[in-house]
């Protein structure tokens, strides 16, 4: 027989040598320098190496029959995965690609690049080119991906059939309901009402025109939550409808009369990272800004400040008139309440001490309280540096007198068709939307482009639903010259239209919104490729003309007169936004539901926040049972007749008249699961008030503490450290400049009276110990927290909970303390309970290096990396808890049930759901839809195992796989954290401890080194985590 | 002057003059009759509550921890909580057929049975929750050191869980192995005595083909010598290690050297209360009581009243060292939220159950009243096991960061049904003990026959009420 023809390629391959064939492996398999294939510990030797014997053969054989059938036998549940039959074009399975894009909702108008896994968008971050927000986010942005794959959105469009039932519009017949609808809106013409939320797209502003002109329409804009007293106080004092920019970095003394500038109001992501590069302190100078804070509730911008009062709502006049004869005369006729008496006059002094770098901001929507305000800062020179005119911002433009014309046209029954636009939900949102409901029936069209069947939708005939941004096109107006684009990240998922497109179609154009957008954007900017560029980059900005302010001082002395300064003697009710729900339009958003409130730390629900005071006067006792009973005592009040139950929160600071209730909960359930038996509306309960605009603070008639309780789930019982300085260091820059050392004297103290005879810290690491030091090669990774700088958003727990697929638990189980967050913000009251002072503490798993956790593990299923990471393998956990117990910080989570149905048992959820054990929010989780959102990169965890902050190891090995294929080690800022990725104030910090170039190196052994301790540095758990000690302006 | 018998000054051990083959009868007569009424409606009312147990074992499996109220902070509540609190019951079988062997205290030949059956069921109760507590149980063969493929991933030797599941299965082996020596004679008895073919075969096998020769006797004495110095140890190591789960950590109030000593005492404490509980029911049901008398409940009350006095000293210690330590988290754990605080009700029943209850016990009267020994056996019971859960539970719930204290935590009804059906398995098995097995160790109470008893008793008094120099006289001219 010939024996087979050879080819080869050279001589080495012919006589196939030894030496030729080392080389070819080595060519196949380079030479790893750092990573090593997990194969080291198998036998070099493979089977078919080995000199097997018959009776070898016999017993394998024997044994992987016998296994097999065993493994056989045991059948697991099977889940059908698709693969692409053909591969699409530009997905890469495992690659991740980003696309600019624009968070636009509610007055938040932010900068995002989506990550887009397998063609589906997992997270989110802030666009870090754009010098607004500098790749912030809030908890509303991280949040709004798992909107996106929110399984109670509208499918397809709708149209009514009867009082609650629905029918889908087919496909095929969706142009003549359209056609139907444009006859129905020409005969209406002249008689047809648009209402809309702040439309901030200059695009779309055109397409609304053409349809507005075409049918004689008049238009109504409103904000859920209104801005319109301020925005008429800018008109009338500087001629123009829109809010300034503030630039807060230049802010040296900023006095806050309840404006909750860092939770809520105005541009709260913006100002507060301005805001937080005030308060960080530089160690050569040792300064920052002075924060003085005036409020009735407890907000986040309050529990910031460095010295805070609480007063009624019903002074903010008086206070803010006071203030203006300060500024102007140096002394006031007005008697103002007890507290701001003696500091008024010494708030004054401070804020002219810095004229030009001083700012007063108040929260009300009050018309003659903006404008006395405007003129405060008018006196402080303010708009020298802070207020910036030239760039008006134009993501408020509600008018809430145009409203109640609405209303009252409506009312009359002047209407005969109403389309309802760009998230606008009066019904819900409108101190009078029930009323509108009410006459919403006279109305023979009502048309609604809502994404969900909210509470206007509901009395809609036909709901032709828009789609989520993130499948959108759109351009936005940040402030004048600003622009930032939408495109889509996801073809999209339902049968949606944009409600640009449906106007666009109404209004009998035949072009499309995508094709509108990108032509007048193609001829703004002179070529396509430059809008592609800007497109890229997610916004453009344009040079715009420094405006000539005209200043009417005349005003003033009228505003100042109008002015009412009656103080209520009485309770008053205030309304407040909460930096995770805001008005609720994303109320049904789990994440955001889950997220513990930053000040109350309760989550599912609103409340009636009061204070201690108030608390004792209803007879309500705060105390150990208090404290540790998710069951609370339930109030009645009465508002001009108005009867609302709500169980209480005792939250220390706020006004012993004052209740606080959140607005954005009590939505209607047809929006979503994780509304179900959340909170209670109040929206209902503002006011509106002709020449101004809607007011949130009431007057409360009778206020009674009935028997009922009602449970709120909270994630944090105690309030305070109890003086554990171990746990938590702040100090007075007053005290801090005299005395720099005094943090870094009482960790040496704690040295000295726990390690046994040392005194320095490398000693104390050393020596305090059986075991003595493990060596920290290469990399060893760290983490800073400014607590300075944290303010206690909650921006970062949502992002944590996207990048790590943390699970959703719902409300029963949060107040079982079962919450999965990985991430905590830990807040803490000190002093008297009527002003305290608060601070925030960002709290995950420490990496100690010396970890409790890691050696109680029976199966070692917690190990420490060579990087100083604490690692949890998953796989290995069994579920015994005694690493949790034995975690001083109490940051692992147990997955206590099958939270996202990765359990051996399948459907064990439903039942547990339908018992009441569970909330049905878990099962919407569950939905194959909303699985979309995962993370593939993070594996999702089962019931019974321990999970927790990995330092996002996702990306750290993302990042060294990186480095090590460009050749490369790792520096600074490769990694970003998903927390410190969504900090709006900057205040973690991440990096290699053992690079002396890194910040992280830099800032713990100079820039910040007297401020750096550890939390419970005592126990000689040796955290790779470490805090910054907190100072006030005092 | 006359001669006399030591033992005639000492209680005897069997009362009203009981002949060997009496003694046969009387224990073996339950194995012979018909189950009466009572039993079975003993044995109902627990298989009832194992039905219970076992049924929230399967809804803890399919469903998951998260059935119970356990959280965040409180990791561990009535799970471990009853695990150590079965532990400990178990001790004191061991306790008294170990440690009184050794020390040669004849006494406890009426109860050891009893006890060391006791003893091999609570351990069987208690090693139920370390599995059941698990989140992933059908993965708890990892805890196991044993031979596999997984190359360096093995047990975590550091953990002490570790060394209780090994502590655990080593004491459980050697109880039975101990328990069932003792038990060959007396199988070999009810063998004899068979009146049926099937009894007599399963006995048979049981008995090990013992034949009662004076070799096998002694090899048996041997042996039961040897295993007893084996299990000596076990007394002390099992709950020391079981304590060090607490002491190895860094929580305060868990963190603290006292702890094994502590533990073993109250171990023996309550172990000795539950042999009490279960041994003054059986005697009475049973009529045995010639075998357990009144003085072996009275030698066993002293040692409740010794340990609980120990165990007093040691909650002081416990109180003395948190003031004294001057470490600020052990003293609020200690005087802010255990003594005060939501679960104050918690440790002043443990301590009014374990430190002032066992004080009555000084009154003769009382330790040998069977009613109050009873009620303050049954008082300890649950005293000890508050003890565990304010250990567990009240130092867990306020531990380093106040942001982390946790909210009020009380038992789901899964929690109480996992601890019923604990109970039931309990009762159910140990009635089946005392219908099929001896439960007073025949061979044993015969042994002390001889030296402590009604009938020894009897013949001393015969030789006492001779003239010595008669005595002297039929001695010497025999």
């Amino acid at each position: 027989m010939s024996e087979e023809k050879r080819y080869w390629s050279n001589f080495g391959e012919l006589n196939d040598t030894p030496e030729h064939r080392m080389r070819m492996l080595r060519k196949e398999f380079k030479h790893n320098n750092g990573i090593q294939m997990p194969i080291e510990d198998l036998d070099t030797e493979t089977l078919e190496q080995k000199d097997l014997s018959r009776r070898d053969f016999l017993k394998y054989l024997g044994f992987s029959t016998a296994a097999a059938t065993v493994v056989a036998s045991c059948k697991g549940p099977v889940h059908k995965a698709i693969p692409f039959f053909s591969q699409p074009e530009g997905i890469v399975p495992g690659k991740a690609y980003y696309y600019s894009t624009c968070y636009n909702s509610d007055g938040q108008v932010v900068p995002v690049v989506v990550k887009v896994r397998e063609g589906r968008p997992v997270k989110l971050s802030g666009n870090e080119l754009y010098s607004g927000t500098v790749g912030s986010t809030s908890a509303r942005v991280q949040a709004s991906v798992l909107s996106l794959y929110d399984v109670a959105r509208l499918r397809a469009p709708k149209r009514r059939l009867n009082n609650s039932e629905w029918q889908d519009i087919s496909e095929p017949d969706l142009s003549s309901i359209d056609r139907e609808v444009m006859d129905t809106l020409a005969k209406a013409k002249g008689k047809i009402a648009v209402i809309a939320n702040t439309i901030n797209s200059p695009t779309a502003r055109r397409v609304l025109k053409g349809f507005l002109e075409k049918y004689s329409a008049d238009l109504f804009v409103y904000d859920a939550v209104s801005y319109s007293g301020t925005l008429m106080a800018n008109e009338l004092m500087y001629g123009s409808r829109a809010l300034p920019t503030y630039h807060m970095e230049k802010v040296k003394v900023v006095f806050s009369v309840g404006a909750d500038f860092l939770g809520g109001y105005l541009d709260c992501i913006g100002m507060s990272k301005d805001w937080a590069k005030t308060r960080k302190i530089d160690m050569q100078n040792l300064h920052m800004s002075k924060h003085y804070h005036i409020e009735s509730l407890m907000s986040i911008t309050g529990a910031n400040a460095d010295e805070r009062w609480s007063v009624r709502p019903s002074e903010y006049p008086l206070i803010i008139k006071s203030l203006y004869d300060f500024l102007q005369k140096g002394q006031t006729n007005h008697s103002l309440p007890e507290p701001i008496k003696n500091v008024l006059p010494r708030i004054a002094q401070d804020l002219l001490a810095h004229k030009g770098h001083s700012l007063v901001l108040c929260g009300s929507n009050d018309k003659n309280i903006q404008l006395l305000t405007n003129a405060i800062n008018e006196l402080l020179n303010a708009r020298e540096n802070i207020i910036d005119w030239s760039c008006p911002v134009r993501t408020r433009q509600g008018n809430d007198e145009l409203m109640n014309e609405f209303r009252n046209r409506l009312a009359r029954n002047e209407f005969r068709a109403l389309i309802i636009i760009n998230e606008a939900n009066p019904v819900y949102e409108l101190p009078f939307g029930e009323e509108i409901a009410k006459n919403l029936k006279n109305v023979p069209l009502v048309l609604s482009t809502s994404t969900h069947l909210d509470e206007t939708a509901g009395h809609a005939n036909y709901i032709f639903p828009d789609a989520h941004y993130l499948e959108s096109w759109g351009d936005v107006e940040i402030s004048k010259g600003e622009y930032a684009f939408q495109q889509p990240t996801i073809n999209p998922l339902f049968r949606t239209r944009n409600w640009q497109d449906s106007l666009l179609i109404w209004t009998g154009e035949s072009i499309a919104w995508k094709n509108l957008l990108s032509s007048y954007w193609k001829e703004k900017l002179g070529s396509e490729d430059l809008y592609y560029s800007a497109l890229q980059r997610g916004f453009y900005r344009e040079s715009v003309d420094k405006p000539v302010l005209s200043f009417n001082q005349k005003i003033i002395q009228q505003a100042y007169a109008d002015l009412s300064s009656t103080v209520q003697t009485n309770w008053e009710l205030q309304l407040y936004e909460k930096s995770a729900i805001g008005s609720g339009k994303m109320a049904n958003n789990p994440w955001l539901q889950e997220m513990p409130d930053p000040i109350s730390k309760a989550t599912w629900d609103n409340y009636a926040m009061i204070g201690p005071s108030l608390a004792e006067e209803l007879g309500i006792v705060v105390d150990d049972d208090y404290e540790v009973f998710v069951d609370k005592p339930v109030i009645a009040m009465e508002v001009d007749g108005q009867k609302l139950e709500l169980p209480v929160l005792v939250i220390p600071g706020v006004h012993a008249k004052v209740i606080g209730v959140a607005l954005g909960y009590g939505r209607t359930e047809s929006i979503g699961r994780s509304v179900i038996g959340v909170g209670k509306k109040v929206s209902h309960l503002a006011i509106f008030e002709t020449g101004s605009g809607i007011r949130y603070n009431r007057a409360v008639q009778k206020l009674t503490k009935t028997d009922k309780k009602y449970p709120i789930a909270y994630t944090q019982t105690h309030n305070s450290y109890e003086g554990r300085d171990a746990v938590m260091r702040e100090s007075t820059l007053l005290e801090f400049r005299q005395d720099q050392q005094m943090f870094l004297r009482k960790r040496e103290e704690l040295y000295k009276s726990y390690g046994n005879g040392v005194e320095t810290e490398e000693q104390f690491r050393k020596n305090a110990t059986l075991y003595g030091e493990r060596a920290k090669n290469g990399v060893h990774w760290g983490v800073s927290i400014d607590l300075n700088a944290c303010m206690g958003c909650g921006a970062c727990v949502v992002s944590c909970n996207a990048e790590n697929n943390v699970s959703v638990v719902g409300k029963k189980r949060v107040a079982r303390s079962q919450e999965m967050h990985w991430l905590r913000i830990d807040r803490y009251f000190s002093g008297d309970v009527n002003q305290p002072e608060v601070v925030f503490q960002p709290m995950m798993c420490q990496h100690c290096n010396n970890a409790p956790c890691e050696n109680v593990c029976p199966v070692g299923a917690t190990m420490h990396s060579e990087e100083g990471l604490n690692h949890m393998a998953y796989n290995r956990c069994v579920g015994t808890r005694y690493c949790a117990n034995n975690c001083p910080f109490k940051v692992r989570r147990f997955n206590w049930l099958d939270w996202n149905g990765a359990d051996s048992f399948s459907d064990n959820q439903k039942s547990l759901v339908d018992s009441g054990e569970l909330d049905s929010v878990v099962l919407d989780m569950n939905d194959s839809l909303t699985r979309m959102v995962l993370n593939p990169d993070v594996v999702n965890r089962s019931r019974g195992v321990i999970e927790k902050c990995s330092l996002c190891i996702q990306r750290l090995q993302a990042a060294k796989t990186k480095a090590k294929a460009e050749q490369r080690v790792i520096k600074d800022g490769d990694v970003v954290l998903a927390c410190m990725e969504a900090c709006p104030t900057d205040a973690i910090v991440f990096g290699n401890v053992n690079d002396p170039n890194s910040e992280i190196a830099k800032l713990r052994s100079e820039t910040q080194k007297n401020r750096v301790f550890y939390v419970l540095e005592q126990l000689h758990i040796l955290p790779n985590i470490n805090y910054l000690a907190k100072i006030r302006n005092k | 002057m006359s001669l006399s018998y030591e033992s005639s000054q000492r209680e005897p051990l069997v009362t009203d003059e009981k002949s060997y083959t009496q003694i046969t009868d009387d224990i073996c007569r339950v194995m012979d009759r018909k189950p009466t009424r009572a039993w079975y409606l003993a044995i109902g009312l627990a298989s009832l509550l194992l039905l219970l147990g076992i049924y929230a074992v399967y809804h803890l499996i399919v469903y998951g921890i998260g059935t119970w109220n356990l959280g965040k902070t409180i990791g561990w509540g009535w799970d471990i909580t009853n695990y150590i609190w079965w532990i400990g019951v178990a001790q004191g079988g061991t306790l008294i057929s170990a440690i009184l062997l050794l020390f040669r205290q004849d006494w406890r030949t009426g109860v050891n049975r009893a006890a060391e059956g006791m003893t091999i069921l609570a351990i069987m109760c208690a090693g139920l929750y370390p599995l059941l507590h698990m989140g992933r149980l059908w993965n708890g063969f990892f805890v196991f050191p044993y031979p596999n493929t997984r190359g360096v991933l093995w047990t975590n030797f550091h953990s002490p869980l570790l060394w209780d599941a090994i502590a655990v299965f080593t004491y459980l082996t050697v109880s039975i192995f101990f328990w069932y020596i003792s038990l060959v004679p007396d199988l070999a008895t009810i063998r004899d005595r068979a009146n049926s073919k099937l009894r007599k075969l399963i006995y048979g096998i049981a008995s090990f083909g013992w034949t009662g020769s004076v070799r096998q006797w002694q090899q048996y004495e041997f042996l039961a010598l040897a295993i007893s110095g084996i299990s000596m140890p076990l007394v002390f190591s099992v709950h020391s290690i079981v304590s060090f789960d607490f002491a190895t950590s860094v929580i305060p109030g868990w963190h603290t050297t006292i702890f094994p000593p502590y533990f073993v005492t109250g171990a023996i404490f309550s172990g000795f209360a539950m042999v009490q509980t279960l041994v003054i029911v059986t005697r009475k049901v049973l009529a045995w009581e010639d075998y357990i008398t009144l003085g072996h409940v009275e030698a066993m009350n002293k040692v409740i009243l010794l340990t609980g006095s120990i165990l007093g000293c040691a909650y002081l210690t416990e109180l003395f060292m948190a003031w004294y330590g001057a470490n600020p988290y052990e003293y609020d754990v200690f005087y802010k939220f255990k003594l005060q605080g939501p679960y104050a009700w918690s440790y002043w029943i443990m301590m009014s159950c374990n430190v002032i209850a066992p004080q009555f016990f000084w009154f003769r009267s009382f330790r040998r009243n069977v009613y109050i020994t009873f009620i303050l056996s049954i008082a300890v019971n649950v005293g000890m096991w508050f003890e565990r859960f304010v250990i567990i539970v009240s130092s867990l719930y306020r531990d380093y960061l106040p942001s982390s204290w946790s909210l009020y935590y009380t038992p789901t009804i899964w929690e109480w049904a996992l601890f019923l059906g604990t109970i039931g398995l309990f009762f159910v098995c140990y009635l089946l003990f005392i219908r099929i097995l001896p439960s007073v160790a025949i061979a044993e109470v015969k042994s002390v026959l001889a030296k402590s008893s009604d009938i020894a008793n009897k013949r001393a008094r015969d030789f006492e009420q001779e003239p010595l120099e008669n005595f002297i006289q039929r001695v010497e001219h025999k």
